[in-house]
């Protein structure tokens, strides 16, 4: 059985960050969540700079993004991923407060694999994230993927 | 009109029993003659006022016919004028005359009908020409209001699609920003109730609940303004709807809902229309429900569903036996969010006869409905029976 692998979790809410962790245990997933507070730190994280420098090795098995965030946002993370020959591998789960039409279409013509509305109900709540979290992370089939180039 | 104003005529003879001669044959209620002695006198009449035609002794002393002919056509201002020579002489005259301009050439003693009939033709000529001219300063003036019309509704246009952008911008930080803490009440409170479930009393459960379910509520709140607001936003794809095909469709849909509920249906025969079939559809979709859901309480619950053909437009409408309303809050019912009923005794937020109101507009129509407390209700809206209507 393959090591699991982390799940970036990048969202500047702590209130949200937490209610994910939540749901994720109570989905029975285990696998280690790393937190980007924002765009800059989730990228810091996968080319494994700045603060994440020193890192293990291994980009993480999926990276839930939030779309709504200071400084770099879900849609520029995004971008930027999918253009980076390395990144492009690594599953993008947009998790977000609204389905805008224009952030559907926007994410999906970059290349996202997944669109999650984070539901207001609670329930609802561990259940799409639950249910994104253990296919994405642990059932799904990671590409394999070597370091990025910085 | 330029017919009944009488044309000017310009008679030029150095005599005057000759000018008498011509006044006479030509004298008219459609012409003003006009008499010069001399080219000079011509010429000061000329600069007075326009003529239609000027009819002009060849052989003057001081400045001749033919000299007279020359200056008219030199100046702008009168060289439209056409000129009539009269003359005593032969040939010579006529090619030097032709060459300064005359339009036509008559030898004396001249023939009263042919001095005539020519008049004649160059008044009507003037006649038309004056008309023509009005015309043409009509429509400039016709263009240039357009021309201001369409400046005008371009600037309405850019505000509108202004006011647009900003509904738009505001409905998504609505979607986005009011969502989040929605959402951390709700959870929170699961939280909570996990944690402290060994030592929070039932009554304490109980507002947690209620905390809950009203944050739940704010959501669908919330869900169903940005419904609406969009709504009025949405391009519009027009085709023609077969109405009754709609209904039958949307009753379909909501077989679920009706299971177990004793329902009389009456469709009628529905004609079809031009609009937007999915608004459209949903026009039906809060109606039709609406009517389901308030003759909840009726066994069996009859609802009807026909038309009517009225001035230039169709008249729909849905009849129901339910509990009814006042007529004295007919005006609310369309309103945002406006309820008549009580959350606890039918459930919904109260948008979706403003929807329908919206819908309906955007048709074209409008809608409004009647009722009796507890003896039912009647929802109508009209849509207008134009073909190939721009929407």
């Amino acid at each position: 059985m393959t090591p699991l692998r982390p799940i970036l979790l990048v969202d500047d809410n702590l209130n949200d960050v937490e209610l994910t962790l939540a749901a994720l245990k109570k989905s029975k997933v285990t696998n280690e969540i790393v937190i980007g507070r924002d765009g800059d730190e989730a990228l810091d994280y996968l080319y494994r700079r700045g603060k994440f420098q020193s890192r293990e090795l291994g980009l993480p098995a999926v990276v839930f993004l939030d779309l709504k965030m200071p400084k770099v946002n879900g849609i520029e993370v995004l971008r930027q991923m999918k253009g980076d020959d390395v990144l492009k591998l690594v599953p993008v789960v947009m998790l977000t407060s609204s389905r805008e039409e224009v952030d559907l279409v926007t994410s999906y013509k970059l290349g996202v694999n997944a669109f999650v509305v984070k539901p207001v109900g609670f329930q609802e709540f561990i259940d799409a994230v639950g249910r994104a979290g253990m296919f994405w992370a642990v059932v799904n089939e990671a590409p394999p993927v070597k370091e990025p180039i910085a | 009109m330029s017919q009944d104003r009488p044309v000017n005529i310009l008679l030029v003879d150095d005599k005057k029993e000759n000018l008498l001669a011509l006044e006479s044959i030509l004298e008219a209620p459609g012409y003003h003659l006009v008499r010069a002695l001399s080219g000079q006198d011509a010429l000061l009449a000329l600069l007075a006022q326009d003529y239609a035609a000027i009819v002009l002794d060849v052989q003057m002393p001081g400045m001749t016919g033919i000299e007279l002919a020359q200056m008219v056509r030199g100046r702008k201002k009168t060289q439209h004028i056409p000129i009539v020579f009269l003359t005593a002489h032969g040939d010579e005259s006529a090619i030097a005359g032709y060459q300064a301009g005359a339009a036509d050439f008559l030898t004396k003693p001249v023939q009263p009908a042919v001095l005539r009939s020519k008049v004649a033709v160059f008044a009507e000529l003037s006649r038309k020409s004056s008309a023509l001219l009005a015309e043409v300063e009509e429509r400039r003036q016709a263009e240039e209001r357009i021309g201001q019309l369409n400046k005008e509704l371009s600037e309405r246009v850019d505000q509108l699609a202004t006011v647009n952008a900003e509904l738009e911008a505001f409905s998504y930080t609505v979607s986005h920003d009011l969502r989040a803490p929605l959402r951390h009440i709700g959870g929170f409170v699961d939280m909570l109730r996990e944690e402290c479930a060994s030592v929070m009393n039932d009554v304490g459960q109980r507002y947690l609940g209620i905390i809950a379910e009203a944050a739940a509520q704010m959501g669908v709140l919330i869900d169903d303004l940005l419904a609406f607001s969009r709504l009025g936003r949405t391009e519009m794809r027009e085709a023609l709807v077969n109405m009754e095909d709609l209904v039958k469709e949307v009753l379909q849909e909501m077989a679920t809902d009706t299971q177990g509920r004793s329902i009389e249906w009456e469709l009628h025969p529905l004609p079809k229309v031009h609009g937007d079939r999915s608004m459209l559809k949903q026009v039906w979709v809060n109606l039709l429900s609406n009517a389901v859901k308030y003759t909840g309480p009726r066994m069996p619950a009859k609802i009807e569903v026909g038309y009517t053909e009225g001035n230039g437009e169709w008249e729909f409408y849905v009849q129901d036996n339910g509990v009814g309303f006042d007529m004295k809050y007919a005006n609310k019912l369309f309103g945002v969010f406006q309820r008549l009923h009580a959350a606890e005794e039918f459930e919904g937020t109260g948008i979706g006869l403003a929807n329908v109101q919206r819908t309906v507009r955007r048709h074209g129509g409008r809608a409004w409905a009647e009722g009796k407390v507890d003896e039912g209700a009647t929802f109508y809206f009209n849509l207008p029976r134009s073909v190939e209507k721009s929407l």
